[in-house]
């Protein structure tokens, strides 16, 4: 569970990201954060992935506050949490399958298990054939799909995904929103998703939470 | 640990340019400071030669037996700082003089021997000072006519070896702090372009420590590397250059041991300090 309770961030520029957040998150929901550019979804994401502190407020990621951590901690908390940046942060140098070994040793997964693994999330994004080939010999999307795979390989318990299908051909956009919300109803994880555009929520049930100005301004539930 | 040698070795071959920037770099100033100590050992047994060659003369009275004469250099080896005492007999004093055609001359002139026994004594020479004590009391044996010792050649000996400790160790310093300064910033921006990779790995959940160990190992393989390679360049350099001055000898094996040591611990430093800086820069991550 996510709970966050007063939060304010203000960068370093003086810009007011998040004001007065109040959000309660439940293990297995899929949450679509929606509002415009500079609303504050990316810092909500963040805050939540401990990227950034906030000046008030506390963050709880299943009952620990995030601002107490200490940097095994930290650790933990991104093991159980896949990232889908909106600038991709892959490891250049490493070849497709190597960026996704690189997060399972992190969480020291068996040897014998990683391969296949691997193989069975690059099926997912359809990237198992262009495993050895190194990020910018892959196209935009493909670059999209292995941080989305990057991501779920894993097996996070918390997904944080910021505006993953954007820049995306319909065919694609649909394949990565069922792949989330497969995986939302098969492992209870959590999806928070953010986004500018309102056709990616048509398809399934959830729950969107309305950004403007740093600040949310509805919150609801939509049933399909 | 098997992870770490994968990194390790797939590292080498990613970062292949920069990997090889730190190796010669750790080279260069290991065979700089290898230069120098094979230098100051070399001139260390110079100073060893020079500091052998100051001795004491005391000149012996007439009529000295045998056994006194034996008596007296079992004395004089009891004296403080006596590293060897010797015995010239006026015949062997004669020998010695005689080499010179003109002092021949001279003895023949004479028609008999006029030179008197004496001890040649070799002191370990710290002082001037200790040297004119030492002769001061070898001159209180009642047998001893005279002694004799060239004051101002050991004060000048003593003052050129003190002169070239003092330089040598102000150049070790200035070479130490040089090169330690250059190669710090040379490992410190090959780490810092893997910055990105770092703030990724922390991102996807690595500890700090999976993220230090590769680079901590090739830390250690670049200065083994940096270190042997040094340590052989200087060979080539010794047996092409300096084997064609007499007298010049290569470093005991202790030595490179210790360059290897030393170029290890460069690339550990270098990595350690350049990580470190990575790991901890950004509050939140």
């Amino acid at each position: 569970m996510i709970i966050i309770e007063n939060v304010f961030v203000r960068y370093s520029n003086d810009i007011e990201a998040l004001i007065d957040i109040n959000l309660k998150v439940e293990k297995g929901e899929f949450v679509y954060l929606y509002g415009p550019g500079g609303s504050g979804k990316s810092s909500l994401l963040k805050l939540i992935n401990r990227e950034i502190l906030p000046e008030s407020g506390k963050v709880f990621v299943d009952q620990q506050e995030t601002m107490k951590m200490k940097s095994s901690d930290i650790a933990r908390l991104r093991k159980k949490t896949g990232f889908i940046y909106q600038d991709f942060r892959m490891l250049w140098k490493r070849s497709v399958y190597e960026n996704m070994e690189f997060v399972l040793n992190a969480v020291r997964m068996k040897e014998d298990k990683i391969f296949d693994r691997i193989c069975d999330v690059l099926k997912i994004v359809n990237l198992l054939d262009k495993k050895d080939y190194l990020p910018p010999q892959l196209s935009y999307g493909e670059q999209r799909g292995l941080c989305i795979a990057r991501s779920l390989v894993n097996s996070p318990e918390i997904i944080l995904a910021d505006e993953p299908t954007v820049d995306l051909d319909s065919h694609m956009r649909n394949e990565i929103m069922r792949v989330l919300n497969n995986i939302v109803h098969q492992e209870n994880t959590t999806v928070i998703l953010t986004t500018k555009k309102k056709d990616i929520m048509k398809d399934y049930s959830h729950r969107v939470v309305e950004m403007k100005e740093g600040r949310i301004v509805s919150d609801s539930k939509i049933k399909k | 640990m098997g992870y770490i040698i994968k990194e390790v070795k797939d590292n080498f071959k990613r970062y292949k340019f920069s990997n090889q920037v730190c190796i010669w770099s750790i080279t260069m100033t290991m065979l700089i400071i290898g230069m120098f100590l094979l230098f100051a050992i070399n001139l260390q047994m110079v100073i060893n030669d020079l500091k052998g060659s100051v001795e004491i003369v005391a000149f012996l009275k007439g009529g000295v037996n045998s056994r006194r004469v034996s008596q007296l250099k079992a004395k004089i080896k009891k004296i403080k700082n006596v590293k060897s005492v010797y015995y010239s007999s006026p015949e062997d004093a004669l020998i010695e003089f005689t080499r010179d055609s003109d002092l021949k001359k001279q003895i023949e002139f004479i028609g008999e021997n006029p030179l008197p026994a004496s001890f040649g004594i070799h002191l370990n020479i710290e002082s001037a000072e200790l040297m004119a004590q030492a002769a001061r009391e070898i001159g209180k044996f009642d047998s001893i006519d005279e002694v004799r010792y060239g004051r101002e050649e050991v004060n000048s000996i003593i003052k050129f070896v003190n002169t070239v400790k003092f330089g040598g160790l102000v150049l070790v310093v200035i070479l130490g702090v040089m090169t330690m300064t250059i190669i710090g910033y040379t490992i410190h921006l090959a780490v810092h372009l893997r910055g990105q990779e770092i703030r990724v790995m922390k991102l996807v959940g690595a500890t700090s420590w999976f993220i230090r160990m590769p680079f901590l190992v090739e830390g250690i393989m670049q200065g083994c590397a940096g270190g042997v390679l040094s340590a052989g360049l200087l060979y080539v350099v010794y047996r092409i250059v300096l084997t064609k001055i007499e007298g010049i000898e290569f470093l005991p094996v202790l030595y490179i041991a210790v360059i290897v040591a030393a170029g290890v611990i460069l690339g550990l430093a270098g990595n350690l300090l350049g990580i470190e800086n990575h790991l901890k820069e950004r509050g939140a991550l």
